[in-house]
């Protein structure tokens, strides 16, 4: 795959500024040279890519969108239910009840699982790897937990490892479990920004409070593409 | 084109981020009645399939697609909604769909956003693990297809030669990032 100076015609090509004599030059010389061939298809490769990439995130987006509508009890019965909580027990208890309500509706507001970006080509030196991986995916959480917990015990900095592991966890929902296995991913990782991020919603899962506004604001005044997301959080804690 | 609906498109084409989301509310709750009559839904699938619909709505509007077009945006939506929701049926094996019952929007792109190879699945995996500012110049170009001008000023560079220039930047550091990926893994 290697660049032989074609990303400029290519460029033109796709962002369509060339004119049709040109056009009809270049898909000629598409037709006889294959280097040429393969280069225009990994260019267009990549575009599907970052437009699969920014469906996701749209996606990600009215997900969360969504969420409003399910925690949202129905509005009539939003007095009623209220007002009973009241009679029925001391105005302490509500309280109570509110402060932690208010870590965990911004928890499920916020907390999607991370999607695998390892790719899912089978290797045989890492068959057992790409199994793990493959568990997850389907929302096997148990057996992911399972199988990764076993290949972290020869290979215990892994970041694959150990960031899937820490998600698998979270998503069963015991964040406590999940915190050290986020923490031990290193800055030097490409799973350093999610797992910063991941480290925040378990320190808000687990009522971490000044933890999490500390690390939301860590994240916030860093380069992480969670920045926003990061600095709206800890604006409400 | 209802007026509402007039605003919500040249508020998306103005590149109003919340406008998507007035559209989602706009409608979500009526798509996902129509879901559950027409196609027994349950809500947690009608949201799902309108989050698509919307995602198709959204890159049409972005690709200036949906300009020529007269109907209102409902019309829109819920012709889209009705092909994802046969698809979705006809795949858990609930109903058979003929093939007449799919309709197409001639000049309206509406293939299945999520549809695509393994290779373009992990580009799009590498591409989230990208930093800023890579990540967003480079959706803002091929997935909101703004213009480098509205990229320059969206993200503060000083004009659209300099965010011109980024983006060619972050595009080879991906290119260089898939083609060390594959060439380590011999595909």
């Amino acid at each position: 795959m290697e660049d032989k100076g074609y990303t400029d015609i290519i460029n033109r090509y796709l962002e369509g500024e060339m004119s049709s004599a040109e056009k009809e030059s270049f898909l000629e010389q598409v037709k006889s040279n294959a280097a040429l061939k393969d280069e225009l298809e990994l260019a267009q490769d990549i575009q599907k890519g970052i437009e699969l990439h920014g469906s996701r995130r749209l996606k990600y987006l009215l997900q969360a969108e969504e969420k409003k509508y399910q925690n949202k009890p129905a509005k009539s019965w939003g007095w009623k239910v209220a007002a009973s909580f009241f009679i029925l027990v001391g105005l302490g208890y509500v309280i109570f009840n509110f402060a932690n309500r208010g870590s965990s509706d911004i928890y499920s507001q916020y907390y999607l699982p991370y999607p695998n970006i390892v790719s899912p080509v089978n290797r045989s030196d890492e068959g057992v790897r790409s199994d793990a991986l493959a568990d997850y995916e389907q929302e096997n959480y148990q057996k992911a937990i399972e199988k990764l917990a076993k290949q972290l015990q020869s290979d215990p900095q892994n970041d694959v490892l150990n960031f899937y592991i820490g998600q698998s966890l979270l998503a069963t929902g015991d964040a406590d479990q999940a915190i050290p296995y986020f923490k031990n991913i290193g800055p030097a990782s490409r799973f350093y920004d999610p797992a910063a991020w991941y480290y925040g919603l378990s320190l808000l899962k687990t009522r971490q409070m000044d933890e999490a506004k500390a690390q939301f604001e860590q994240i916030a005044g860093s380069g992480s593409s969670y920045a926003d997301e990061a600095a709206e959080i800890a604006g409400k804690l | 084109m209802e007026r509402t609906d007039q605003e919500i498109v040249d508020r998306i084409k103005r590149g109003d981020d919340k406008a998507v989301m007035t559209l989602y509310d706009s409608y979500r709750k009526e798509f996902l009645h129509w879901g559950y009559n027409n196609y027994s839904l349950t809500e947690q699938e009608g949201a799902d399939v309108f989050q698509d619909a919307v995602i198709i709505i959204y890159k049409n509007i972005r690709q200036g697609k949906l300009e020529q077009l007269s109907s209102s945006l409902k019309t829109y939506l819920f012709g889209i909604g009705k092909n994802l929701a046969l698809k979705r049926v006809s795949q858990s094996s609930r109903m058979v769909v003929s093939n007449e019952a799919v309709e197409s929007n001639p000049g309206f792109d509406d293939e299945d956003p999520f549809e695509a190879t393994e290779r373009q699945k992990v580009i799009a995996g590498m591409l989230d693990s990208m930093g800023d500012p890579c990540k967003s110049i480079l959706r803002m170009f091929y997935f909101d297809k703004f213009t480098m001008d509205a990229i320059a000023s969206r993200l503060g560079y000083k004009n659209e030669h300099v965010a011109k220039s980024q983006k060619l930047r972050c595009f080879n550091q991906l290119k260089k990032m898939i083609s060390d990926r594959f060439n380590s893994e011999d595909i």
